[in-house]
């Protein structure tokens, strides 16, 4: 038995129960917490955007405290260069697949079956072609068009690799729009509309686009932007890989892929490996690695975060 | 007497909340009400075929997974059987009908699958059975009748596997939506004698009224043990079963006589007139007057003037209405729609111009499929031609034309999706009459209707009528519409010429 | 069929002359292999600096030796070796090309070893497409709570009761969560971030590694699991399955479970689920899966040659394709774009037939 002093009986006991208090009030919270997540996935797409967010956040205040600044300035700049691309390939692809599926449907209608099938054949040669491929091809023509000078800047040559890059992932967004106006179509809804007087118009891009598909677009341009980001880093990855010494590098603009193409950034990629045969060496990757670990984790924990968006959409609405 | 406390709720509202839902046990309940009242959910809720992950549902205040683990519903599922509305998407599209007929315990009662289906088909087995029963179900093969008289086929084969088991309930999900009246009355008699011999629960859900009609006509003899009950909303979500009288409706029936022509009758413009031969898919079809037999005529119709196109189930009867409305371009025909000549090479064009929406109206008739369900109410009317409304008070009256009583603003905001069956086809039914058209088409207009609603549907068509249009009626509920419509305004189509 | 045949053949033809025409367009043509005069030849040993007027004398003087008095000729001489001069760095350049132009025999063999690993890549994320998305359906099923929750609900209990047993059920909650995100990780990590992060252990330029590689990265295999999951969630929503749970079909879900589905169920390369509700569920979703395979393919296509050429496998195609661009070499560049057109053109008409001959044994056609 410990004799513990009187002046100091009413500190600790009046710690006990404080640290007690305080055990019971964070179990309750924690319980509230729990059963929130667990009243369904209504949340689970904002969750996982704030997830995102979160996580790029956190990893940019660790490269602030342990990435050199103008490592961290070029990751930042092609971070930004590499969501900009995606961006500008979901709105091009978005507004060519409106205008292709609503011309193949306009079409149809009008029973203009030779439009129709152009359309149609030409979508399928370039379903045909893979992603990658064509893409790689869309760079060739950019590459030429920088070494002749018709394009100078940054801004343009991005503008290029997007809708090339549009242009090998619209037909998916191409089908998306047409399985929603042939599933309306198949049903009384179209007729009924159609019967009523109300244009084809806005049949298709108010009733059904608009008030009926929107979340299946949005979860398809996610999907998209996803597919954009993957498709970019890899050509830029392997561009900048393949090129011989003997051959000058053509200055694109630097995105993530070509960044991870970097020398550095392979070194830094190399030790993961290391690590995993000399686990003591596992630190190292958190601060002497840093640039290459940075760029491979934005990658791969954007791919992750943005199919774990689109499944919880996909799940939430029954899409 | 099985009694239950029902709430079923999704994650943003209240699908259905019953305070004293009884079956009789080993009694036959008919359960009427509107569509979208949820009386499906009810019966799934009983029978234990709801996922207790998608829905909160608490039954006699205990969660629903406790009600699922109990052994008594084990028993009914075991002993019962469930047969669903919508037979079409009830049946698996990649097995043959006889594999679906024979799976599971169904297997056991394979030497009762001849005497049953010959029974429901009324046909000879081999000729005209057994080779359906080789198919793959799609969407035109076999017809609506076709698969529901299969799915019936499944229910009297358990009943005759589990004949002299207790807890047995059987549930029947508008059995009779896909039938013409014949094989109604014939699933009727079966299913009757099949209770008469050997008692059992028996939860049959309908808004075919006149199957009530039959009942009394044909089995008075059981109506001591058949209760008429009918689910209505009377606070919001909250749902109320009301004891129905049988004679309510009979009486109603009786006083129903054939709309008067309207003064303006003499005035007998031509509305429409069909040739009396078309041909579509393949196959040639004749309209007669009156009946199947006699000599195909053409079909006219005036204005202020019902025609009343009757024929079996699977016939044609919407496809020629929408041939004429110009969603159909058939092999042959010949038709005038006010003042316009069409034939099978008419472009749609013309339609699109001079017809939809200006000198013809169409009610298709599953609301939910015709209206825009994620539309607000007031939405509905957007993009009609020539009809604008500058604010929601115009859109309130227009609306009173239908729904007879003070609406209040928020019903304007509301979304067409939480609307009931009952409204959902009313407010499809205003669509086509804000429009004034010179012909209104109606496929099946008293479908989902509650007893209540189907008088003021009547009403609502009896004055459009007298306003001046002229309205071309398809319904399988002939036990109505014949009180309504003279016999010279009846037609018939048939794939006989003579 | 024939309407099918006729479509996926006229697009064959159509770009088979597109391309043939491209690729006559881009053959190189015959080095000229004229030498110039032997006057020339010697002067241009100089190579005299036009800066520098000591090295201009100097040719001046050794023309004067070739053309005599006639000044005329210097220019003509002059133009003569700028021409030659010209040429032979053409000819370095083409010689250059030549080194890493290949032979279209060998070009045939990279050709069969790509359609080799395709074929093999798509049988097997076929069955495991198929395999883990029914595998993630069951588990849906079971509707456990997620990770997060748990790890919740055991860090409260460790705050309410801190025994050893709470706390050792938190720490396993928490490394089977690190693993599962290092899983999702290696799935979605394009298949160079593996390569590279492995490079210094293992041979990532043989064909094994290729093809797993092929399977499990780019995201690949959880992306087409993920859709066939939902296929199956889809189609346990249809009202056929209602039907067949009220036939008293078996309709436990548990993995691994004789009440339910057995594991050797689950991973049979024919897949039978007869005389349960999964039957039903799994056989429809099956066929939604095979009319979205052509994205599929089009996918693991995609993935294929993104590895062959970021990882710069020599002797295989996607590599070589990289090679042949970036030294202009169009024409075998086109020929293996072809090629690669054509397998995704069969991939396509291989599809369209098998859903054909599905649905003409359905009496849809």
């Amino acid at each position: 038995m410990i004799n513990i002093p009187k002046r100091l009986q009413n500190p600790i006991l009046r710690f006990s129960a404080f640290f007690t208090k305080f055990r019971q009030t964070a179990a309750q919270k924690l319980f509230r917490l729990e059963r929130r997540l667990q009243g369904g996935n209504r949340y689970a797409a904002q969750i996982y955007f704030l997830f995102w967010s979160g996580g790029l956040l956190l990893l940019w205040l660790w490269d602030v405290l342990f990435l050199h600044a103008p490592e961290r300035h070029l990751l930042e700049k092609a971070f930004v260069h590499s969501l900009f691309i995606a961006t500008l390939v979901v709105l091009f692809s978005f507004a060519m697949a409106w205008a292709t599926a609503y011309s193949i449907e306009f079409f149809t209608d009008r029973q203009k079956t030779i439009a129709a099938g152009a359309i149609l054949f030409t979508l399928n040669l370039i379903r045909s072609l893979p992603q990658i491929v064509g893409v790689l091809l869309g760079y060739v023509w950019i590459t030429y068009e920088i070494q002749t000078g018709q394009i100078t800047s940054n801004i343009a040559i991005m503008l290029r690799m997007s809708v090339f890059l549009a242009l090998f992932i619209f037909p998916e967004v191409v089908a998306l729009l047409r399985e929603r106006i042939a599933y309306f179509r198949q049903s009384d809804f179209f007729n009924a509309m159609r019967v009523s007087g109300i244009s084809e118009w806005r049949i298709i891009n108010y009733d059904i686009l608009w008030k009926n598909s929107r979340l299946h677009i949005l979860n398809k341009m996610i999907a998209v932007f996803s597919a954009a980001i993957f498709l970019q880093c890899s050509v830029d990855f392997i561009v900048s890989v393949g090129l011989s010494t003997r051959i000058s590098a053509i200055n694109l603009p630097v995105t993530l892929g070509s960044l991870l193409a970097n020398i550095d950034s392979k070194q830094d990629i190399l030790a993961i490996g290391y690590a995993l045969t000399h686990p003591d060496y596992l630190p190292n990757l958190f601060f002497r690695h840093l640039q290459g670990i940075s760029v491979a984790l934005v990658i791969v924990f954007t791919l992750f975060s943005l199919y774990k968006i689109t499944n919880a959409l996909a799940e939430r609405f029954h899409l | 007497m099985m009694r239950y406390q029902i709430h079923i709720r999704s994650f943003d509202r209240t699908l259905v909340a019953i305070d004293d839902f009884q079956l009789d046990a080993g009694e036959i309940t008919v359960l009427l009400g509107e569509s979208g009242i949820g009386k499906t959910l009810i019966a799934q809720a009983i029978f234990g075929l709801l996922d207790a992950h998608e829905f909160d549902i608490s039954i006699n205040g205990k969660p629903y997974r406790t009600y699922l683990h109990s052994g008594f519903v084990r028993r009914l599922q075991r002993n019962g059987f469930f047969v669903f509305q919508e037979p079409s998407t009830h049946l698996n599209p990649l097995m043959t009908l006889q594999e679906q007929l024979n799976e599971g315990p169904l297997a056991k009662a394979a030497n009762r699958q001849e005497e049953i289906l010959r029974i429901l088909w009324q046909q000879p087995y081999e000729t005209h059975i057994r080779p359906l029963l080789k198919v793959y179900p799609k969407p035109f093969r076999p017809s609506g009748g076709e698969k529901q008289r299969i799915l019936l086929a499944m229910a009297f084969k358990k009943l005759a596997l589990t004949a002299g088991s207790a807890n047995r309930l059987f549930v029947f999900d508008e059995p009779t939506g896909s039938l013409d009246n014949a094989y109604r009355n014939i699933f009727l008699r079966e299913l009757l004698r099949q209770y008469a011999q050997n008692p059992f629960t028996i939860l049959l859900i309908t808004h075919d009224y006149s199957m009530i009609s039959q009942i009394e006509k044909r089995h008075s003899a059981l109506l001591p043990k058949i209760h008429f009950k009918e689910l209505r909303r009377f606070k919001g979500p909250k749902a109320q079963v009301f004891n129905f009288k049988a004679n309510e409706y009979t009486t109603w029936l009786k006083k129903q006589r054939a709309a008067a022509k309207g003064k303006h009758a003499a005035n007998t413009q031509t509305v429409l007139t069909v040739e009396p031969e078309f041909k579509v898919f393949g196959k040639t079809f004749f309209l007669k007057q009156g009946a199947a037999t006699g000599k195909p005529v053409p079909l006219v119709l005036h204005r202020q003037e019902l025609i009343y196109l009757k024929a079996p189930s699977g016939m044609g009867k919407t496809t020629l209405a929408k041939i004429i409305a110009g969603l159909q371009r058939p092999q042959y025909i010949r038709f005038k729609l006010a003042g316009f000549s069409f034939s099978e090479t008419t472009d749609q064009n013309v339609w699109r111009k001079h017809i939809w929406g200006k000198k013809l109206a169409m009610v298709f008739q599953h609301a939910d499929e015709a209206l825009n369900l994620q539309a607000r109410v007031r939405d509905i009317f957007k993009g009609l031609p020539n009809v604008k409304f500058r604010n929601d008070r115009q859109i309130s009256d227009v609306l009173q034309e239908v729904f007879e009583w003070d609406l209040p603003q928020a019903f304007l905001q509301q979304k067409v999706a939480y609307l009931s069956g009952g409204q959902k086809q009313r407010l499809n039914l205003l669509r086509a009459l804000v429009l004034h058209p010179d012909l209104i088409i109606l496929d099946e207009p008293l479908n989902g209707l509650d007893f209540a609603s189907i008088g003021k549907v009547l009403d609502i068509i009896r004055r459009k009528m007298a306003a001046g249009s002229g309205i071309l009626l398809i319904s399988h509920n002939e036990e109505i519409f014949e009180r309504l419509v003279s016999e010279e305004n009846c037609y018939y189509l048939t794939d006989k010429a003579t | 069929m024939k309407k099918i045949n006729r479509e996926h053949l006229g697009s064959a033809i159509f770009v088979s002359l597109f391309l043939f025409v491209l690729f006559c367009l881009t053959r190189p043509p015959a080095s000229s292999g004229n030498l110039p005069s032997p006057a020339v030849q010697m002067l241009n040993r100089i190579q005299p600096d036009i800066n520098d007027p000591f090295q201009v004398q100097l040719f001046k003087d050794m023309a004067a030796a070739f053309a005599g008095a006639d000044s005329n000729r210097f220019l003509t001489y002059w133009q003569q070796m700028q021409q030659y001069r010209q040429n032979q760095q053409q000819r370095i350049v083409s010689r250059q090309k030549a080194t890493y132009r290949v032979s279209l025999g060998r070009l045939f063999t990279m050709y069969l070893n790509f359609i080799w690993i395709y074929l093999l890549v798509i049988a097997l994320t076929y069955y495991g497409v198929q395999t883990l998305g029914t595998y993630l359906f069951l588990r849906y099923k079971q509707h456990q709570p997620s990770h997060a929750v748990r790890i919740i609900s055991a860090a409260r209990r460790i705050l309410l009761k801190p025994t050893v047993k709470n706390w050792n059920v938190f720490f396993a909650l928490c490394l089977s969560a690190l693993i599962k995100t290092g899983l999702y990780f290696v799935l979605f990590a394009p298949a160079y971030v593996i390569a590279y992060s492995i490079k210094s252990d293992f041979d990532t330029d043989s064909t094994l590694f290729m093809i797993l590689l092929g399977i499990i990265s780019n995201g690949v295999l959880i992306t087409y699991a993920n859709k066939f999951f939902h296929l199956l969630l889809t189609e346990s929503r249809k009202g056929y399955v209602r039907t067949a749970v009220v036939k008293n079909l078996n309709h436990n879900f548990t993995p691994g479970s004789r009440k339910g589905i057995s594991w050797r169920a689950l991973f049979a390369l024919r897949k039978n689920f007869n005389g349960h509700v999964l039957q039903h569920i799994f056989m429809n979703a099956r066929f939604q899966y095979v009319a979205t395979f052509k994205e599929q393919a089009a996918f693991i296509i995609t993935g294929l040659i993104i590895i062959e050429m970021a990882l710069n496998i020599h002797g295989h195609l996607s590599y070589e394709l990289l090679q042949q661009l970036l030294y202009r070499n169009y024409d075998l560049a086109i020929l293996i774009i072809w090629g690669i057109f054509l397998l995704v053109k069969a991939t396509e008409w291989a599809t369209d037939g098998i859903l054909y001959r599905i649905k003409k044994r359905l009496g849809y056609q």
